[in-house]
């Protein structure tokens, strides 16, 4: 596998941590990868409004620091902790979070 | 039906074009520029203050005496070259990764604060003018077999500096001629640097970031292959501990002033830097907690002053020495306090440390023990994350471990209570998530 669809792996794994953490226990999950990047995209149903959405919004928007990336993506994934949605944050161009009706949808994006 | 709540993409954009993070989160404006400034005084500060201690001419033939020294662990610069060379070492080391950050289009974040400061602090008992750039280059040409821009690997490179102690003892203290020995010796630095970037991100995820000082574990591991690759052909590394003594007045004023004069700047930018503190304290500081980017770049600067300042008091408490180890496990403290550290998640490791010293058949006041005690706080998110109890018992443990591991890889490797907090973490974090579970 490459670095970049281990990385890919890694970010599905770390939200898909989120959601469980929230008691999301239907998930869809789509993993779409494209010329240069690829999108993860997530989507739950949950009774009450999940913990720390707005800052896993402005995580996840907030500027990459490609000085993180290659010594710690192996983290991602591995505890689900406030650390390790930063550093997806760091990993990430852009995001979008959505709480509609009791469905929680997370998407995320990445170029290389 | 629940309250629709949907959020817009382009904080991004915002972000990228006039908004820093501290602006959006309602700080004072302390812009890329002036934490570029602020970084550049500190170091200028180190570097203009060799010459304090000496006159150019001596600092000159001492920084010759560091360069041509083997400066495995542990190799006082202050004793080796003198005092004015060790601190122009690490000024100029120091501004050398400022100025590597900025060409490399990187933001004055934690992480890099921490490294900018590890390498100074290491300036003074290991790292030189001359050993740390082969490893730096290795890093480089792997980034370029990578086709990957260099600033990815920039943190790996500037750590992975714990292991210069290889070049110079290859080049000048296994015995080999000359010029073949130090071609010997870049090329073995080049080639560990060229290694680093696969193990380090491999490594990081056995202690599962609770060992601050990951390279240290790597730099750890390679020390070891190639140590045991040169006992193969019957080439030994002499360890010899160095260290000066009698400048623990000089050296309390000097790391005085210096720390409160960060905590005045920190403050300065400050709105409240009690309740930014209280905040930041909060944190466990595992890997990776970013202090500047989340919490504010004034508020990590008076964190790091406050661990200054306690990292000292500590030193002169038990009755050790300032010297240039001790100085530079100070100087490492520090820069992790934008990076992990914090008063509440270290005291308990020092706390664990001194009690083993007590107990253990090491004496608080030895080099070998207060370096174990400063550089031991990379288990602090131990004790950030499982609370203090916790954090004495990987400090007491990792006493007793971190002066098991120097052998294995001949003291080529610097942070060698990095490559000890690895093996205390990864052992003692399964054992506490299972105490914790069971509690529950």
């Amino acid at each position: 596998m490459t670095n970049e669809k281990s990385k890919a792996v890694k970010i599905l794994v770390e939200l898909i941590g989120f959601f469980i953490l929230n008691d999301i226990e239907q998930i869809d999950m789509n993993l779409s990868f494209k010329d240069k990047g690829f999108t993860v995209s997530l989507k739950g149903s949950c009774d009450c409004v999940p913990d720390e959405l707005k800052k896993l919004n402005e995580t996840i928007n907030a500027p990459r620091q490609n000085e993180l990336e290659e010594y710690y993506w192996g983290l991602l994934g591995s505890s689900n902790t406030k650390q390790e949605l930063y550093l997806l944050g760091s990993l990430v161009d852009s995001g979008e979070v959505e709480f509609i009706d009791g469905i929680l949808k997370v998407t995320v994006e990445r170029t290389h | 039906m629940n309250k629709p709540l949907v959020m817009a993409r382009s904080l991004k954009q915002q972000a990228l074009s006039t908004l820093t993070l501290e602006e959006r989160k309602g700080f004072l404006i302390v812009t890329e520029d002036i934490k570029y400034i602020i970084m550049i005084a500190i170091s200028t500060f180190i570097l203009a203050s060799s010459l304090i201690f000496n006159n150019p001419y001596e600092i000159l033939f001492g920084l010759r005496d560091i360069i041509f020294s083997p400066s495995v662990l542990v190799s006082d610069y202050f004793v080796i070259g003198n005092i004015g060379a060790a601190l122009f070492n690490s000024g100029v080391l120091m501004l050398s990764a400022i100025y590597i950050s900025y060409k490399n289009n990187v933001n004055m974040n934690g992480p890099i604060m921490a490294a900018v400061f590890t390498i100074g602090g290491f300036s003074f008992f290991g790292k030189n003018l001359l050993n740390v750039w082969p490893v730096v280059l290795g890093v480089f040409i792997y980034s370029l077999a990578r086709k990957e821009n260099f600033n990815k690997y920039l943190l790996i490179a500037f750590f992975g500096t714990a292991l210069g102690p290889m070049v110079s003892q290859v080049s000048f203290g296994i015995g080999l001629n000359a010029p073949y020995s130090i071609a010997l010796g870049v090329f073995l630095g080049v080639f560990a640097g060229f290694l680093l970037p696969p193990l380090a991100n491999h490594f990081v995820s056995f202690h599962q970031g609770f060992n601050l000082y990951n390279i240290g574990f790597t730099c750890g591991i390679a020390g070891m292959f190639f140590m045991a690759i040169l006992r193969a052909f019957n080439l030994e590394s002499n360890t010899s501990v160095i260290v000066a003594e009698g400048f623990n007045s000089v050296f309390t004023i000097y790391l005085f002033v210096l720390f409160t004069v960060m905590l005045l700047v920190g403050i300065f930018f400050s709105v409240d830097s009690f309740k930014e503190l209280g905040r930041l304290i909060k944190q466990p500081g595992r890997l990776v907690s970013d202090f500047v980017s989340a919490e504010g770049f004034s508020v990590s600067l008076v964190n790091m002053s406050l661990l200054g300042f306690l990292t000292t008091i500590y030193v002169l408490l038990v009755g050790g020495e300032l010297n240039g180890p001790i100085i530079g496990g100070i100087f490492t403290v520090v820069g992790f306090g934008a990076f992990g550290k914090h008063i509440k998640n270290i005291l308990p490791v020092l706390a664990g440390v001194f009690l083993a010293s007590l107990l253990q058949i090491w004496t608080p006041t030895s080099t070998g023990a207060l370096l174990a005690a400063l550089f031991g706080t990379t288990l602090a998110p131990i004790a950030g994350f499982y609370g203090w109890k916790y954090g004495v018992i990987a400090g007491f443990i990792h006493m007793a471990v971190v002066m098991n591991v120097g052998y294995l890889h001949g003291g080529m490797n610097l942070y060698n209570n990095g490559f000890s907090g690895g093996f205390v973490a990864a052992v003692l974090v399964p054992i506490f998530d299972s105490l914790k579970s069971m509690k529950k």
